[in-house]
């Protein structure tokens, strides 16, 4: 505890200097913007800033994307509550009772609640990562090759099984994400792959423009197709506090959307959206008045809304830790970890510390300043929304182009932004989720990597997979996973056999 | 175009298993090796014959429990609008400079989806355009193409 307090003490000296005190609230800002605006989520907001990062320190890079990243978990509140409109996949619980609470003129109390369970969720999170991540690197400085190869894996496994839609549609993205990954020249001989010539498919696919087109160029076509006038609930100023008796209801859905957001952080995939559909479900089972969620109950805002903030922190654990992105957003940290010469994985805590526990203090930070932020400023930020959408979605548009084209200054960036923008566009329209795809592009070539390597050291024998205790539980986790889901498919496909005829 | 949700969902399934049989079939070309110490041509192979056989799975289970669906709106003017201006600003931004594609970009699209008119787009796309010059690449340091050939 000492030591941690001691590093915490180090990390605080990096985050209270005055440049990273401006880039975490740059950072906080431009999350609150991009939450706040319905079609740019976290993860193009983290894109589109992630080349002005090029020419800082790498601490003061990833202090600004990590606020760009929980700073826009808060903004995607505020639509939800005021204009029934979220501004992210994660808020999209909050329309169900946020609105109905300001339609009812209490918006005030939603925003707050919403506020301070964010608050909360993303605080206590940060202090799970803080205590979680050292000991979990330490045990994974002794994973080799072949473990790692389990733990890829394990995780692609997770995502498959793990999501908002069928599995088999789940395994296809994943299986697609891989194929992608594999564009490019082989990472242990250098062999050009599915490159037909083309210098600019050398490196692979762009990470960047495939990000950006797949959830920022997407969502944007997909809102160009019914434009709307958006209905804004303005509160007042006076009406943001709320009761005591909503204080008293919130806490424990608090208490409870902590838990199972950080618990769901871990999960790759789109834990930080699933959890916020469990915290609500659980609020509505274990109500007294489960009858009256949907109709502007407190706990089906607070629940959620704090379980989206309390993913923030875990997510980062297997980030920063295993160089695992649990949720796309984190998948462009990853990047910029990268760009900045620095490798996740199990000795990134001990080789930059500065990174490290820097990052966590400015998350305490920062979590202080979007409070701050998103309270009394409300106003401003709802008025945003005012600007109409044919206006902003070229702005939207041109700012995504300015982004992917810094990353390395070739115009085939746009173009990848753009194809992908389009199968994005096609893939929501035919209901397959386009997240599993995009983390098995990161996780697609370390699985391949980990394999070969461990096939190179023990001289071909695929045995070594099965040796040592860590591989041993990665892919016994395996095991149980395919056959857990293998024996759930069987009984649901029986049950229709049996149900369909009636 | 009204589509039926089942079609746009066979037709993503019949793109993802042509997809799938072409990396198996360009990764046979690749240097294999052996199965204890495997090429650069397996993992592809492997990953693009997995992606053919799901593929396969997903129209199979279209095929035997076929469901009505619903209508659903795809490919709006202003979607194909967009992303031609994207890729228009792709092939230009290096030949003409930032500022005049930039414009263009935000022209093509301004006139399109907004009720400004072509004058008042055309001036609004100009200003547009120079303000993000100036704003990310005299301000925020972004290595923007100047004008052509610079």
């Amino acid at each position: 505890v000492n030591d941690t307090l001691s590093f915490l003490g180090q990390g605080f000296e990096i985050a209270l200097r005055w440049d990273n005190l401006f880039y975490c609230f740059v950072g906080c800002l431009w999350g609150t913007v991009v939450g706040v605006l319905p079609g740019l989520g976290p993860l193009a907001g983290l894109a589109l800033l992630l080349p002005l990062t090029f020419s800082l320190e790498p601490a003061s890079a990833i202090i600004m994307l990590a606020g760009i990243f929980y700073g826009a978990m808060y903004g995607g509140s505020t639509t939800s509550i005021l204009v029934r409109i979220p501004g992210e996949a994660a808020s999209i619980v909050t329309c169900i009772d946020g609105y109905e609470m300001a339609k009812k003129g209490r918006a005030g109390p939603a925003l707050v609640i919403a506020a301070l369970g964010s608050w909360v969720g993303g605080t206590v999170s940060i202090v799970g990562l803080m205590l979680f991540a050292p000991a979990l690197a330490e045990l994974m400085l002794k994973v080799g090759p072949a473990a790692e190869f389990g733990l890829m894996l394990l995780a692609l496994l997770v995502l498959s099984f793990v999501s908002s839609g069928p599995p088999l549609k789940t395994i296809a993205m994943v299986l697609a994400g891989l194929v992608i990954g594999t564009v490019g020249l082989d990472p242990i001989t250098a062999y050009p792959r599915f490159t037909y010539g083309a210098i600019e498919l050398s490196e692979g696919i762009s990470f960047v423009g495939m990000a950006i087109g797949l959830f920022g160029v997407s969502e944007i076509l997909l809102n160009l197709e019914e434009i709307t006038k958006m209905a804004v609930i303005k509160p007042s100023f006076r009406s943001l506090l709320p009761r005591l008796s909503d204080l008293r209801q919130s806490a424990p859905a608090i208490g409870r959307g902590t838990v199972i957001g950080f618990v769901f952080g871990f999960i790759p995939g789109i834990s930080h959206v699933i959890s916020t559909f469990v915290s609500y479900a659980v609020e509505k089972k274990i109500s007294r008045h489960p009858e009256e969620f949907g109709t502007g109950r407190i706990e089906g805002v607070a629940g959620p809304e704090t379980a989206n903030n309390a993913t923030t922190g875990s997510a980062m654990i297997p980030l920063l830790v295993l160089g695992i992105p649990a949720i796309p957003a984190t998948a462009i940290l990853l990047s910029a970890l990268l760009i900045h010469g620095i490798r996740p994985g199990p000795q990134l805590i001990s080789e930059h510390p500065d990174v490290f526990w820097g990052l966590i203090a400015s998350m305490y930070i920062g979590n202080v300043m979007l409070v701050i932020l998103n309270l009394p400023l409300v106003g401003i930020f709802i008025n945003l929304l005012r600007i109409p959408y044919p206006y902003l979605a070229p702005g939207i548009l041109l700012v995504s182009i300015i982004g992917v084209y810094s990353v390395s200054a070739s115009p085939s960036e746009i173009l990848v932004m753009a194809i992908f923008g389009g199968i994005g566009y096609v893939l929501q329209k035919a209901r397959f989720d386009a997240a599993p795809l995009l983390l098995a592009v990161v996780l697609g070539d370390r699985l391949e990597i980990s394999l070969r390597r461990a096939l190179m050291i023990s001289d071909g024998d695929w045995w070594v997979l099965l040796q040592g205790a860590m591989s041993q539980i990665f892919l016994g986790a395996v095991a149980l996973l395919v056959v857990l889901q293998g024996a759930a498919w069987i009984m649901g496909f029986r049950k229709k056999l049996v149900v369909e005829p009636n | 175009m009204q589509v039926n949700s089942r079609t746009i969902e066979m037709g993503v399934a019949i793109a993802l298993l042509l997809a799938g049989i072409f990396v198996a079939e360009q990764s046979l070309q690749m240097p294999l090796d052996s199965m204890s110490l495997p090429g650069p041509g397996v993992f592809p192979l492997a990953m693009g014959a997995a992606l053919a056989v799901t593929a396969a799975a997903l129209l199979v289970g279209y095929v035997v429990r076929p469901e009505p669906g619903e209508k659903l709106r795809l490919g709006h003017g202003y979607v194909a609008v967009a992303l031609l201006a994207i890729g228009g600003m792709a092939e230009l931004i290096e030949r003409t400079g930032f500022l005049i594609s930039a414009t263009l970009f935000l022209f093509v699209i301004l006139a399109t989806i907004s009720k400004l008119g072509w004058w008042r787009s055309g001036i609004a796309a100009l200003a547009a355009a120079f303000v993000s010059q100036l704003l990310f690449q005299n301000i925020l340091g972004v290595a923007l193409p100047s004008w052509p050939g610079i």
